[in-house]
């Protein structure tokens, strides 16, 4: 995967297009990573990422599908706790190009 | 494995020191990540992993922290041993853990022989 440059930086990916270092996280490296997956970022996108962030500062874990369905449901309601709502935002996996995007590593237990 | 065995993982080992609590917790979130929730056994200084934790200072990820997780992923009851408790002290009325009943096992041995399959760590 190619480096991406965001202000004349250069931020370094692994082969899979996760960060090296979770510090260069930005919301600019967000967008940067979202267009690589072709996904245009809406506050519904930002809702998910900022609960991403949140799940990893309280569990230090990138979450699995279940675990992500369930947090996301238990704070932007059931409506949203749905596989199907993630699965439109984060195609195809929805734990896995979430957690790209966010800037948390790749979920281990992610196979 | 078939989808109706049942799985018990039990956690031997304190955190830290050697990766095996670190590699058995990432065992039950990969089984729970794949529609396996196992019960889990804390059990001699296994039982060490639910007492708070401040990993920073040797650069570790918190394993309680980790362990707070398990509610997320399926996993609602912990069995713990209550002997392992005493022989270390820990009285049981100090632990919790977010999300998660706790439950005290006398006999461990029966519990552990009711399961299909047994991961040990």
């Amino acid at each position: 995967m190619e480096n991406l440059v965001i202000d004349g930086r250069e931020i370094p990916l692994d082969k899979e297009g996760f960060l090296r270092n979770l510090d260069d996280w930005s919301p600019q490296v967000a967008e940067a990573l979202a267009a690589q997956e072709n996904i245009a970022l809406t506050e519904d996108h930002w809702d998910v990422i900022r609960l991403l962030q949140d799940f990893y500062r309280e569990f230090e874990l990138s979450p699995a599908m279940r675990p992500l369905v369930k947090y996301v449901g238990q704070h932007l309601g059931t409506d949203k706790g749905r596989s199907i709502f993630l699965m439109q935002l984060f195609p195809p996996s929805p734990a896995k190009i979430g957690s790209k995007i966010a800037g948390l590593p790749k979920p281990t237990n992610c196979l | 494995m078939s989808q109706n065995k049942s799985i018990l993982a039990i956690c031997r080992h304190a955190p830290y020191g050697n990766s095996l609590a670190r590699e058995g917790l990432e065992a039950v979130l990969a089984c729970a990540a794949m529609d396996q929730i196992p019960e889990v056994l804390l059990i001699n200084d296994g039982v060490f992993l639910l007492l708070e934790q401040d990993a920073q200072q040797i650069g570790e990820k918190n394993l309680r922290r980790n362990l707070t997780a398990l509610p997320m992923f399926g996993v609602e009851t912990l069995h713990l041993c209550e002997r392992s408790l005493q022989q270390r002290g820990i009285d049981p009325a100090q632990l919790s853990l977010p999300g998660a009943e706790l439950k005290l096992l006398q006999n461990t041995g029966a519990f552990i022989a009711g399961f299909d399959q047994v991961l040990s760590f």
